[in-house]
């Protein structure tokens, strides 16, 4: 208590505290004259004797002050005005430091809350450490899908996961007149249970609902809201979903999101039972199912895999003719959240690591900066030593300097996360997962506040601790050798960085424009493009349905400024196509060899004109290509080059394998290959089948989900409207997809390139101010030393030229052996761009030579400033300094 | 010579002091008088060192302080001992003794 007073008063009434310690001093001083004066000493040297008894006087008032303890508190006060004022009298400086601290560090939070939401942040369901993916996999299909019956029977066999399968869908719901398209979820029972998903109203599917033939459904919260206005009757009620009424049966809590949904911004969906047949039990070939699972306590990952992969490989001895040998048919499981974030894991640390060589370079600067400015002030602190500042004090005056540098630096870095964290948002892929949850949150400002912290005790401490050392030892400053050396380390070390950045911006900038240079097969330009789903109500026939596409293309064809028309099952650049397997007539298959197979398309007469492709010999399709013509085929160059090597395909028959169709194709054309899943994917074998003859691939139901293409003479999203108008008139209950413009198509394609490009673009252009920063400051200050030297240089003659030489030199070699040390890094750095570069290699000589010649002149140019200044030093002036 | 008499005795300066205060109150100047007289001019305290010493032992409780007229008039700070400060002394001077006691058996042992 005692303490807490003393110390309350010290803190509270320093200015009386301090007149009182005065006071104290002062009348021990006059007793002690009084005294020797009256002893007979003078009272001169009675004066001068009683101070000598009685020591530095401003050392026993330190020594006080600390005594009281409260000093520790004051002193911050005092270092922390102090501080304040002398970064306001460095204005320069300071701005120069915290800017880039707050670049440094804003960058940092911006990316790692994006790291943090998409990579780190368990997945949004209970225990979701123990929730996994399974996936099937042969040959050159790594990842492939279930199919009903081994689902059945990795749920039978394997008891260390509880599994449930899905599939995706379209579906358009109505309810009143209300109508809307959306995604449809078929899930297997078990679902929910796995992900954890406890509905607020209803149940969840039973085990027996799973199987065909049981029109229930289960609707998301914000869906429940929207329809029913959050009313408990929902439970009970019939929507109708296809055209069939289906009871609603449960409502999922609003937290919920299905996990291949996390990466969408509607997530707006429903969720209707699998419903397989007992055909589709029988048929082991169909894989379209996801699968979700949950490891039961005390089973790992590893077991599972293991005992998933046992069942797999069983399949073969049970089922011959499903799984052949050569197929090599395997199944594994993943962890659920590695398998979501697999695709940008890579480009995400690649992010990481380039933001974080930022920082490095940020605090190596501020580094530099300190040293310098600590050097500065040497004869500053060697007084202040004197004057009975202990080296505690000392360093803590410099540490508090360089701490409120990094907290303000700090402060700023939080609000340019904030801002740049809406920016990242703004400019990343869709298909990132999660992209809704990214925020700045409190551990990532967390993790900015000790970033900042650390930057400042460890940039703090070591200049003050050098300072004080040679401040108080070494006053001719023998030590400056030493500390000129640790700045030229840091600086070589910013410019190696900094090389580092700007290799990688180069190289993702030349393969980002190798990527758009990419021919996609196709014109994009003036196509717009829009999904059509016939709905399943209209109970339109295989006929019919070829007609409505048949109507709606010639109907647009008429609008005004219409070029061509078309459509298409999977737009490019869009979707993935599946193969079928082509026994090409006059062939022999051998048994044990993998069989012929290709992509294929489904495309209406006008489609390969609509979209701009090159047809390169024969005939496009054509209308008379209709279900009474003999089947005729277009394929691409890829197929011709794998099975028509050296021939010429035009005439040849296959027949198309997989369904129960007669299926037999002449081709008639050849058209070139057309960027399908990606522009950096290289093109598959593909063939493009007449929408007309559907009865060539299958007996059942033919395909009604087809996306129009619309080529335009002008601009092609004025199109929309009257697009949509014709597809009213044709079937009012049809809803329309989204209207994108093919150049919209393909931009989102290349969208998640492009973000790593800006974003890493954006911090190499950081780096190379900030390295530039560094090795100016670096020159300068060395001008400053040797303004004495260059001084007597020029007294003696010496030509400006040549002192402008000898400066400039030193920034020279600086940059030279920073581009040296960043080359060598980059042999061991580079290997981690390969994955992410198209159509360039990581040793790419141009762009090594390039981005070594960026530098290279930006540091000799920062060199080449202060190395002027030199030549202009007026040699009397010089001599006189110091 | 000061400075290590200093170092050594850093805490038996409290000793002395809180010692010098149990006779009577009195200011910083007073103590340093005492000290040297009590000891026949054989300690000879750095007289500016008492004074982080009287702030140390007013820290920890063991003395307080005022402001009183001092002989011939004028403000000075007395210092008094505390209840809690006579009771530190007597233990502190038991230790003491024992340690001189000790050290003095050492150095008698022929």
């Amino acid at each position: 208590m005692s303490w807490l007073k003393t110390a309350g008063r010290a803190f509270f009434f320093r200015r009386k505290v301090e007149a009182e310690l005065d006071d104290e001093m002062r009348f021990h001083l006059e007793k002690a004259q009084e005294e020797l004066v009256a002893r007979g000493i003078p009272p001169g040297e009675a004066r001068l004797q009683a101070l000598r008894e009685f020591g530095g006087i401003e050392q026993h008032k330190e020594e006080c002050r600390d005594e009281r303890g409260i000093s520790a508190l004051e002193d911050l006060g005092r270092d922390l005005r102090f501080a304040f004022r002398s970064l306001r009298r460095n204005a320069g400086f300071a701005a120069v430091a915290v800017l880039s601290l707050a670049l440094g560090i804003g960058a940092a939070t911006a990316i790692f809350s994006v790291v943090h939401a998409v990579l780190l942040k368990p997945l949004p369901y209970p225990q979701a450490e123990r929730l996994v993916r399974v996936w099937n996999s042969w040959n050159e299909t790594p990842d492939a899908r279930l199919s009903v019956p081994e689902l059945l029977d990795y749920r039978a066999r394997v008891p260390s996961v509880q599994l449930a399968g899905h599939a995706s869908s379209e579906a358009v719901l109505a309810l009143g007149d209300q109508r809307m398209r959306l995604r449809a979820l078929n899930v297997t029972s078990g679902y929910f249970e796995v992900l954890g998903a406890n509905p607020v109203l209803g149940r969840t599917f039973a085990a027996e609902e799973e199987r065909e033939g049981h029109p229930v459904t289960i609707l998301p919260h914000a869906l429940w809201q929207k329809l029913f206005g959050g009313a408990a009757t929902a439970i009970g009620a019939s929507v109708t979903v296809d055209g069939t009424p289906c009871t609603v049966v449960g409502v999922l809590p609003a937290w919920f999101v299905a996990p291949d949904e996390l990466s969408g911004s509607d997530p707006s969906e429903i969720f209707l039972p699998l419903g397989y047949s007992p055909a589709d039990v029988a048929f082991r070939g169909s894989h379209f199912l996801r699968t979700v699972g949950r490891l039961r306590a005390g089973a790992s990952v590893t077991e599972a895999s293991a005992a998933l992969d046992a069942v797999a490989r069983s399949f073969g001895a049970a089922y011959p003719d499903s799984y052949p040998e050569r197929m090599r048919f395997a199944a594994r499981a993943v962890s659920l959240s590695g398998d979501l974030t697999r695709a940008v894991r890579a480009p995400l640390l690649l992010l990481f690591g380039a933001v974080g060589a930022v920082l490095l370079l940020v605090c190596a600067n501020l580094a530099v900066l300190l040293l310098a400015r600590a050097e500065s002030r040497h004869s500053e602190l060697a007084i202040r030593a004197a004057l009975g500042a202990g080296s505690g004090r000392l360093v803590r005056l410099l540490v508090t300097e360089s701490l409120l540098l990094s907290l303000l630096g700090g402060a700023g870095g939080a609000i340019l996360a904030a801002l740049g964290v809406n920016v990242l948002l703004s400019l990343a892929p869709s298909d990132l997962p999660r992209l809704g949850e990214v925020a700045v949150r409190l551990p990532v400002l967390g993790f900015a506040l000790a970033v900042a912290t650390a930057v400042g005790l460890a940039v703090g401490l070591v200049p003050a601790l050098q300072a004080v050392r040679g401040g108080l030892r070494d006053a001719a400053g023998r030590t400056l050798v030493s500390r000129g050396r640790l700045r030229r380390v840091l600086v070589v070390s910013e410019v190696a960085l900094a090389l580092l950045l700007l290799l990688g911006a180069g190289l993702l900038g030349r393969s980002f424009s190798r990527l758009l240079d990419v021919d996609p097969g196709f014109d994009p330009r003036g196509v717009l493009s829009v999904s059509v789903t016939l709905p399943e109500e209209t109970k339109r026939s295989n006929e019919e349905a070829v007609r409505f596409f048949r109507d709606l293309d010639t109907r647009v064809a008429a609008l005004p400024g219409v070029v061509a028309v078309g459509s298409v099952q999977g737009l490019p650049l869009a979707s993935r196509r599946g193969d079928l397997n082509i026994e090409i007539e006059g062939r022999e298959q051998h048994p044990g060899e993998a069989r012929d197979h290709a992509d294929w398309q489904v495309v209406t007469p006008g489609y390969v004109r609509a979209m701009g492709m090159r047809l390169l010999r024969g005939r496009d399709l054509s209308p008379s290509d209709d279900a009474q013509a003999p089947g005729a085929v277009l394929v691409n160059e890829a197929l011709v080059r794998r099975y028509f090597p050296g021939e010429d395909p035009i005439g040849k028959r296959f027949t198309l394998g997989a369904g129960s169709g007669p299926g037999k194709v002449t081709v008639v054309g050849i058209v070139a290959d057309v960027r399908q899943a990606s522009l950096d994917a290289d093109p598959k074998p593909e063939m493009y089948l007449p929408h007309a003859q559907f009865t060539l691939w299958t007996s059942k139901a033919t395909v009604r989900s087809m996306t129009l293409a619309v080529r335009s003479a002008g601009n092609p999203a004025l199109l929309a409207g009257p697009i949509r108008d014709v597809i009213g008139s044709l079937e009012p209950r049809l809803v329309p997809g989204p209207f994108r413009t093919m150049g919209e198509v393909r931009s989102a394609s290349v969208a998640r390139p492009r973000f790593a490009l800006v974003l890493v673009g954006l911090f190499s252009g950081a780096a190379l101010v900030i390295a530039v920063i560094g090795v100016y400051g670096v020159t300068a200050y060395s001008v400053v030393r040797r303004t004495r030297e260059i001084g007597i240089r020029l007294a003696l003659g010496a030509v400006p030229s040549s002192i402008l030489r000898l400066v400039a030199r030193e920034g020279a070699a600086l940059g030279a052996c920073g581009i040296g040390l960043g080359l060598l890094l980059w042999l061991g750095a580079s290997r981690a761009l390969a994955g992410l570069l198209f159509g360039v290699k990581p040793m790419d000589v141009l762009t090594l030579v390039e981005a070594g010649a960026v530098l290279g002149a930006a540091t000799v140019l920062a060199g080449f400033f202060p190395a002027r200044r030199a030549t202009r030093v007026d040699p009397t002036v010089a001599i006189r300094t110091e | 010579m000061k400075q290590d008499s200093h170092d050594l005795l850093q805490g038996t300066l409290d000793l002395l002091v809180l010692k010098a205060l149990s006779l009577a109150p009195m200011h910083g100047w007073g103590v340093a008088q005492r000290l040297q007289l009590l000891s026949r001019e054989v300690l000879q305290v750095n007289q500016g060192s008492l004074y982080p010493a009287l702030h140390r032992l007013e820290r920890k409780g063991f003395i307080d302080s005022e402001w009183a007229a001092s002989e011939n008039n004028r403000r000075a700070r007395y210092y008094r001992i505390t209840p809690k400060g006579a009771r530190a002394l007597e233990s502190e001077t038991e230790s003491w003794e024992r340690f001189a006691g000790a050290v003095a058996r050492v150095l008698q042992t022929t």
